[in-house]
């Protein structure tokens, strides 16, 4: 299949170093004209830095791009788009309320007397490009009311329409269900044929195994290796994405759980969720494992009453709950702390104690009256605990770094005195010193008899710190797993590789 | 918004909810209000509201970008001021004058387009700024003194017809056209939705997003200066507050034709959106209401339609 | 950062008295105490009006209707006065009675059935001025009992009343914002709303209560005006609005929520007081006012955002 000649591609030894991580660490990449060639790895691994540094958004610290054998002395977004590089991103590009055509050739429009459109022209050519792609479109109608995946090819054909040799697929199927994915396989092929290359970003292997010739495995910012699709299986892969030894990384002793804190049982939401069923103990920490997507924040959220629940039973310390919102939940000694820290967590303009005494305003203060001294005793008294640094109650959270600020939204909840904690990705994007200090932290929270259920995206962190894991894929749980258990099996099991239980 | 895979509504959920509201009301005055449903007071009607369908032409333009326009009245009344004031005082030449109006108009469009997109202020609140600036420049120029004396020629212009029907419905028509053929039929139309639906997209391209923000509000104080020619034409004077008011009546015509969020909206809904509030207008008068009882009248009953049209067609999300 | 945040506080109390002397060398009579009185007397209603919009601002949100809700306010003190036999406290209530239930309207509009604040309070702006025709028809009310009018001219301790009640309302929302639960809770929906909800903060009952605060302080200034003028018609409230968002605006109130208070919008409208103040002792004709408001406007926000990102 691989073409003889020369790689229309090479990235040798690219790095890149952002404030206190090193994203990218001398990673080779190649690419040949006709080739699929896959990228994995796990969250954080690098995948889309090194992507942006290909497109020009990001400048690199060393290493050299090769097109056609030529380096590239100089690299920017144009130059990118000059030498036929083009980015389909998982967020769309897409005007909903103009056309198929007029979306393909936007700010390229074909006219006439340099005015007025020239629809025939853009039709016909669209019209060609999409058929060329085997998606017979109506190039007339609004991108708004097309679904998802149609949307996603035309994307695709406006990449095509700039004379794309080279095209990055960022995730592009995690929103397309199984038919629309054979669809747009069914395109990639036909591109092949036609000698573009493509990048395929993914994190689901069976696709790896479909559609690709040959996979790059990313891990910390390095390049683990690339295989050929044919001469590899689905266990070396993931061995790669793991690799390392966690055992001794995270602090987790383990305690005899108590009572139940949380049950949930046949949980559903009108999109997302269907049947989630699980329990937590008061002195247990339950990792929630799964891939982006899978529903694991959804979860949470619907818990915590910030979605609508259309089915199911939620259990709080053996007592039904009817009807739960926020305040409801807190009221019941429920916290979360949420996935996106900057969206849901934080009061970036506010000063740091009034952040920490906001979710449990009533409590202080019963008859609404708010008395300073004791906004700053409590305030104070948690930053200290948590070690919060600079320890100035009067600082604007925004200025704090990234993981003080995530200590700040532990502060808060601590201050609502909660029995039941839930952590969606506790320690992303904060760096190695308070990741370790919100683990040791955890730890001591189970072992005082709080029950925890942690949400996370990083294997070592679920596999060092749950109790017990329960893994979710496509908005249910397909499998439980006691603590110990290795980390293929669990993401063989979140990427659907095969059932289990 | 409809996001489902080929789903074409069927035809009758495609027609929008204000349609069926401005059909009942029309039903409803024909029966109430024998002269409503006449030619003659159709031509009428369509006379009188030439200058809100021109004002509106532009200010859709603006509205789909998902900008506000508040400053449309303020700016037509002082291009109008600046006309008559070339007129009856400059003593200049008609056509000049007549530029001059459209230039006032420009300039205004091209401030609210810097404050906008060089000074990053929300649009409601530079286009705001921009109907105290027009509005207060109008007023101090000639002491708040209505400017007579204009040369009966410019007359025309407001009160004449051309082959059979007036001119102000002509003038009304061509700001359609202009509009419409922008909107639809060129890639400045294109990037006018672009701006609102995903001004991103736009600026991937490589194009000068700002730029084209910049000339949308240029478009509608153009329209503003269109307009003034019009209604200083039809009153043979320039009134210091002429246009007072006339901005709100915009705003609500442009969402009325189906401008709920930005990126979304067009030429033909604004026509249907600007009719409704002719129509609502002239039928109370028809039937001889009083005026203030129609302004008690007109608020609740725009408010009701939009809100209900909201609803219905679920724009209610950002 | 405080000392910056500081800085940034003085810095408009500096432009209010830098203006005033800058005034004050061009003619000397405006330093008299008289004229001093007279401006705040004069800005009064207008403090009050913007404490209101201020609160709304504080949100994140915005209040168009409230020169609407000024005019309706007073045309229905004004009915009670001349066309009823009921007391003047009647008047009162029903006023600040009908403010509240412009708000409650606008609150339902914004925080259940989340219309943009702007949409839904622009909606309410052409109701208020509907029901005011309605109300009031052709004809303006004036002529009032003297009890009612002492609100808007009578004289207290050698300090006209509208100052004292200006004054009192000011404390009240200076202590209301900083020293209570729901005071810190519009804060925090305003620099977060999404955080708020997660926090299990009730964020559409705080956004319905601040929306009818606002209703409430517009009706206040609308008997306060209306007891100076004696009289009242359709067009009273509207002047109102711009400067309403003007004057937080200047005073360092964010457009985008969060941040601010009422000390700002005091100042802010003693500017813009002063200002008018000064084009009248300076014999230039009123009817450039609105453009110099509509400027500072302009350049208040303009300020606010530059401010903003450079401290971002």
């Amino acid at each position: 299949m691989l073409a003889k000649d020369r790689p229309l591609l090479e990235m040798r030894g690219i790095s890149k170093a952002f404030p206190g991580v090193q994203a990218l660490d001398k990673v080779d990449l190649d690419l040949y004209p006709g080739e699929v060639h896959v990228l994995v790895g796990e969250n954080g691994a690098g995948k889309s830095t090194l992507m942006k540094i290909l497109a020009g958004a990001y400048e690199r610290d060393a290493g050299e791009i090769v097109i056609d054998g030529e380096v590239q002395a100089h690299w920017n977004p144009a130059l990118a788009k000059a030498h036929g590089i083009a980015m389909v991103y998982q967020e769309f590009t897409l005007v909903p309320y103009r056309n198929v055509a007029e979306n393909i050739f936007l700010g390229r429009e074909k006219t006439r007397a340099g005015f007025f459109l020239d629809k025939r022209v853009m039709h016909q050519e669209a019209h060609s490009l999409m058929e060329s792609m085997g998606v017979p479109i109506d190039t007339r109608l609004p991108v708004m009311e097309l679904g998802v995946a149609q949307q996603q090819m035309v994307e695709i054909a406006k990449a095509l329409s700039q004379e794309a040799r080279i095209l990055v697929l960022d995730e592009p199927t995690s929103a397309l269900t199984v038919r629309e994915i054979e669809q747009l396989f069914e395109t990639i092929r036909r591109l092949k044929a036609r000698g573009v290359g493509i990048i395929y970003i993914s994190h689901r292997l069976e696709e790896l195994f479909i559609i690709g010739d040959r996979v790059t495995v990313l891990r910390d910012g390095q390049r683990i290796g690339t295989r050929r699709v044919a001469e590899t299986n689905a266990d070396e892969v993931i061995k790669m994405m793991v690799g390392r030894e966690i055992k001794d990384l995270f602090p987790r002793r383990y305690c005899q759980p108590g009572e139940v804190a949380l049950r949930v049982q046949g949980l559903c939401t009108h999109d997302k969720l269907r049947d989630v069923s699980f329990e937590v103990r008061f002195g247990e920490i339950v990792g929630l494992a799964g891939l982006v997507g899978s529903g694991r924040t959804e979860t949470a959220r619907a818990i915590f009453g910030l979605d609508p629940r259309t089915a199911g039973t939620i259990e709080v310390m053996g007592k039904k709950v009817d009807h739960i919102d926020p305040p409801r939940a807190v009221e019941m000694g429920i916290g979360l702390l949420p996935e996106d820290r900057k969206r849901d967590g934080i009061f970036p303009i506010l000063p740091l104690q009034t952040n920490v005494v906001m979710a449990s305003l009533k409590q202080l203060f019963p008859r609404g009256i708010l008395n300073p001294k004791k906004e700053q005793l409590e305030a104070g008294k948690y930053v200290k605990q948590l070690r919060v640094s600079p320890p100035d109650l009067a600082r604007e959270v925004q200025y704090l770094s990234g993981g003080n600020q995530q200590k700040v939204v532990v502060a808060k909840w601590l201050c609502t005195g909660p029995k039941i904690f839930i952590f969606d990705e506790p320690t992303r994007g904060i760096d190695v010193g308070a990741k370790a200090e919100i683990h040791a932290f955890m730890d001591q929270l189970a072992n005082e008899g709080n029950a925890i259920l942690m949400i996370s995206s990083e294997l070592p962190e679920i596999l060092g710190m749950s109790d017990r894991i329960y893994v979710m894929h496509e908005g249910s749980i397909v499998g439980e797993f006691p603590r110990g258990t290795d980390a293929e099996e669990i993401i063989r099991c979140a990427m659907g590789a095969k059932a289990c239980k | 918004m409809q996001m489902s895979p080929g789903s074409r509504k069927t035809l009758l959920r495609q027609v929008p909810t204000v349609v069926w509201v401005l059909l009942g009301m029309i039903l409803f005055f024909a029966r109430f209000a024998p002269a409503f449903f006449t030619l003659k007071n159709a031509v009428n009607l369509l006379t009188q509201g030439s200058i809100l369908m021109i004002l509106c032409m532009g200010v859709i333009v603006v509205k789909i970008t998902g900008g506000i326009e508040l400053s449309v009245g303020a700016v037509m009344t002082l291009a109008g001021m600046v006309m008559a004031w070339a007129l009856a005082y400059a003593k200049l030449p008609i056509p000049v004058a007549l530029l001059l109006s459209l230039i006032v108009g420009g300039l205004c469009g091209l401030l609210n387009g810097f404050f906008v997109t060089k000074m990053d202020i929300p649009s409601f609140i530079a286009t705001l700024g921009t109907q105290g600036i027009a509005a207060g420049i109008s007023l101090g120029m000639n002491n708040g003194n209505v400017i007579w004396g204009l040369p009966a020629s410019i007359g025309y212009l407001g009160n004449g017809t051309f082959l059979h029907l007036p001119v102000p419905m002509w003038l009304s028509v061509l700001a359609f056209l202009c509009s419409f053929t922008l909107l639809n039929f060129t890639p400045f139309g294109v990037y006018v939705y672009a701006l609102g639906g995903n001004e991103q997209a736009l600026v991937l391209t490589g194009k000068p997003a700002w730029w084209y923000k910049t000339l949308v509000y240029v478009y509608a104080g153009l329209m503003a200066g269109l307009a003034a020619i019009v209604i200083t034409g039809r009153n043979m004077c320039a009134q210091p507050t002429v246009g007072l008011g006339m901005e709100f009546e915009a705003f609500s015509a442009v969402v009325l034709g189906g401008s709920f969020a930005a990126g979304r909206g067009t030429a033909i809904g604004t026509v249907i959106g600007v009719l409704f509030i002719l129509i609502l207008r002239n039928g109370l008068n028809v039937m001889g209401i009083p005026t203030y009882i129609q302004l008690a009248i007109i608020g609740p009953v725009l408010i009701g339609a939009i809100v209900l049209s909201v609803l219905v067609e679920g724009g209610a999300q950002k | 950062m405080t000392l910056k945040s500081f800085l940034l506080r003085f810095s408009r109390l500096l432009a209010l008295v830098l203006l005033s002397m800058v005034v004050a060398v061009l003619n000397p009579n405006f330093l008299k105490i008289s004229n001093l009185i007279n401006i705040v007397r004069q800005a009064s209603p207008q403090i009050i009006i913007s404490a209101g919009m201020t609160i709304v601002l504080l949100t994140g949100g915005i209040d168009l209707s409230i020169g609407s809700v000024v005019t309706l306010a007073s045309i229905i003190a004004g009915y009670v006065l001349t066309q009823t036999k009921l007391h003047w406290s009647i008047a009162i209530v029903s006023a600040l009675g009908s403010g509240l239930l412009c708000g409650l309207v606008s609150g339902i509009l914004v925080a259940k059935v989340k219309l943009p604040s702007a949409i839904a309070t622009y909606g309410m702006l052409w109701v208020g001025r509907g029901l005011a025709f309605a109300i009031m028809g052709a004809f303006p009310y004036f002529g009032f009992p003297n009890a009612f009018r002492y609100i808007g001219r009578g004289i207290l301790l050698g300090i006209p009343v509208p100052i004292w009640i200006m004054v009192a309302v000011a404390l009240v929302v200076y202590l209301f914002l900083k020293y209570t639960t729901l005071g810190k809770s519009i804060y925090a929906v305003g620099a977060n709303p999404y955080a708020a909800k997660a926090s299990g903060l009730r964020v559409d009952r705080i956004l319905i209560y601040t929306y009818m605060l606002s209703g409430l302080l517009a009706a206040l200034g609308g008997i306060i005006l209306t007891a100076r003028l004696n009289a009242v018609d359709q067009d009273i409230g509207a002047p109102f609005l711009l400067p309403a968002i003007a004057s937080p605006v200047m005073g360092g109130t964010s457009m985008t929520g969060g941040r601010g208070g009422i000390g700002g919008t005091i100042i802010g409208t003693l500017i813009m007081t002063v200002l008018v103040n000064a084009m009248n002792l300076l014999r230039i004709s009123s009817l450039w006012q609105q453009f110099a408001i509509g400027l500072v406007v302009v350049l208040a926000v303009w300020l606010d955002m530059w401010i903003k990102k450079k401290t971002a």
